[in-house]
């Protein structure tokens, strides 16, 4: 007599013994991300383990849907092992391998100090996969391919490792829901004035769907566009407005599942430019050709509703404060955008955060010799 | 900047939790069926499984009757149980009892323990789901 529960628990079985030995496989080499590769073998070990206890129930079809939520449970966590990780850590291009260097040395500088190694995949759109079973140590980071030729998205890095930050400390997410509740609770008493209760209870539903749009993943991209403007300044201002012209879409669109609309996330960075850097130049020239592109002010009521300035200046204003206190070794970057006679003397070495200001810098400035230039940089950067 | 950040860090929250409850559920299955030996599970391990269940059918209940607002996977069995044509005030009520009758050390029957075991099911779906999602994006 044939039950399902055995056939799914043998084929769990082999799942793990096949994945164990792809795990094996992988290159161990000096540049290879090692230290991953350890924290996978250890969790494919563990869940092994588990297997192993458990199996009189996994076989036993008096178990029933028990044995089998539990194997559903352990095939999703081997699948991120064999879907996220091992595609990246079986085949290491020169490419990733020199980014992972570069992504770990920043990702210290800037004080994420709990990320031990990382893993970088040629894999098609910049994000970032920031945990592994609860543990923030080993994003895995997906780059485009030749990521380090797209200056204008290089500040994205930085996005990304937001992400980590954004799960480290909880208090990030709870300010901004603070701000979030505070903001519409103040707009509740001041709205209702003398009018029917059939408005009033209007008021009150575009109010609460107002505040309902900022999810907790819309609120953490907003946050990691603030740590990314936080360390990387005008740079970071550049390549947000990229992100919002770049492929024509309308800039206040709030139909995007997951993410604020593109204009929110402009004019935060914005808000968090220094007085000095808003007036700028290169900065200045350009929001103003972003502002024409993004046309806020004809937005419809529910963007000015949901992204009013007065809600994103809190948001913007409560992160920087919170970002000094629980990061106080993450460098802020208050700077102008470097000179470019300055960019183009002589120099030993350069980090990723210094990559980011002077690639835009002498693409905007000397884009007849960027090719050149940029060929000595990306041999430099530490 | 893809939504992978957010999300993965959502996997993660309900793997967990997805895993913890299944692991209870196993030990509350083998008292019920008489096969904590052959798991080696203890009743230390067992009472600690029962307390792991009671606390998530005790902050359960309130929302599938109505009474709380709940968090998104109590939303999602809410929602389960509506779609699949069952009654959620029912299994509310059911849980209520379910838990008391843990907390009094009364051996819970096998039917009562497979509503427990579905509606955990639903989460686990949902994480496979969420996996899947991963691997598309």
């Amino acid at each position: 007599m044939h039950s399902y529960q055995p056939l799914k628990a043998d084929e769990v079985k082999f799942v793990l013994l096949g994945l164990s030995e792809r795990l094996d496989a992988c290159p161990r080499g000096d540049r290879e991300p090692v230290y991953i590769l350890q924290c996978l073998q250890e969790r494919l070990e563990e869940i092994a383990q588990i297997y192993q206890d458990e199996e009189p129930a996994f076989r036993d079809p008096a178990f029933g849907l028990d044995g089998l939520n539990r194997l559903g449970v352990i095939m999703s966590s081997l699948a991120l092992i064999e879907e996220e990780y091992l595609p990246a850590v079986a085949h290491q291009t020169e490419e990733e391998r020199k980014l992972r260097v570069i992504f770990l040395e920043s990702a210290k500088r800037l004080g994420l100090t709990w990320i031990k190694d990382i893993v970088v995949h040629s894999s098609g759109a910049l994000a970032i996969f920031p945990t592994f079973f609860t543990v923030l140590e080993i994003p895995v980071i997906h780059v485009q391919a030749n990521f380090l030729d797209k200056c204008l998205c290089l500040p994205g890095a930085f996005h990304e490792f937001g992400h980590s930050l954004f799960l480290r400390f909880a208090e990030f997410y709870e300010a901004m829901k603070r701000e979030l509740d505070a903001h519409f609770d103040a707009l509740r008493k001041v709205a209702i004035g003398p009018v029917t209760e059939e408005q009033k209870q209007r008021q009150l539903e575009a109010l609460n769907k107002a505040q309902e749009f900022w999810d907790d993943s819309r609120l953490a991209e907003l946050f990691c566009d603030l740590f990314a403007q936080y360390v990387a300044g005008c740079a970071n201002m550049i390549s947000m407005i990229d992100l919002s012209m770049a492929e024509g879409q309308p800039a206040c669109n709030t139909d995007i599942p997951g993410y604020p609309p593109d204009a929110a996330r402009v004019k935060v960075c914005e808000y968090a430019l220094s007085p000095e850097q808003a007036a700028s130049s290169e900065v200045k020239d350009l929001l103003d050709g972003w502002e024409l592109y993004a046309e806020v002010d004809n937005a419809d009521s529910f963007y000015r509703e949901v992204c009013s300035e007065k809600l994103l200046r809190r948001f913007t204003t409560v992160i920087l404060d919170l970002l000094a206190h629980l990061m106080p070794n993450t460098p802020r970057n208050l700077a102008l955008m470097p000179d470019i006679n300055a960019v183009l003397g002589p120099y030993e070495s350069l980090t990723f955060e210094q990559v980011t200001q002077r690639a835009i810098t002498v693409l905007m400035k000397r884009a007849d010799i960027y090719d050149s230039w940029w060929r000595e940089a990306r041999e430099k950067i530490v | 900047m893809s939504s992978l950040g957010h999300l993965s860090g959502r996997i993660d929250r309900n793997l967990k939790r997805v895993g913890d409850l299944t692991k209870s559920l196993i030990a509350i299955r083998a008292e019920i069926l008489g096969k904590l030996e052959a798991l080696k599970l203890t009743p230390e391990k067992v009472a600690e499984a029962k307390k792991k269940v009671s606390g998530f059918l005790d902050s359960l209940a309130p929302v599938l009757e109505g009474n709380a607002e709940g968090d998104p996977q109590q939303k999602l069995i809410l929602r389960r149980l509506a779609e699949g044509g069952r009654q959620p005030t029912d299994y509310g009520s059911d849980f209520s009892g379910i838990s008391s009758a843990i907390k009094s050390n009364i051996t819970l029957t096998p039917e009562q323990l497979d509503k427990v075991s579905e509606v955990v099911g639903y989460l686990q779906g949902e994480v496979a789901e969420e996996v899947r999602r991963l691997r598309s994006r």
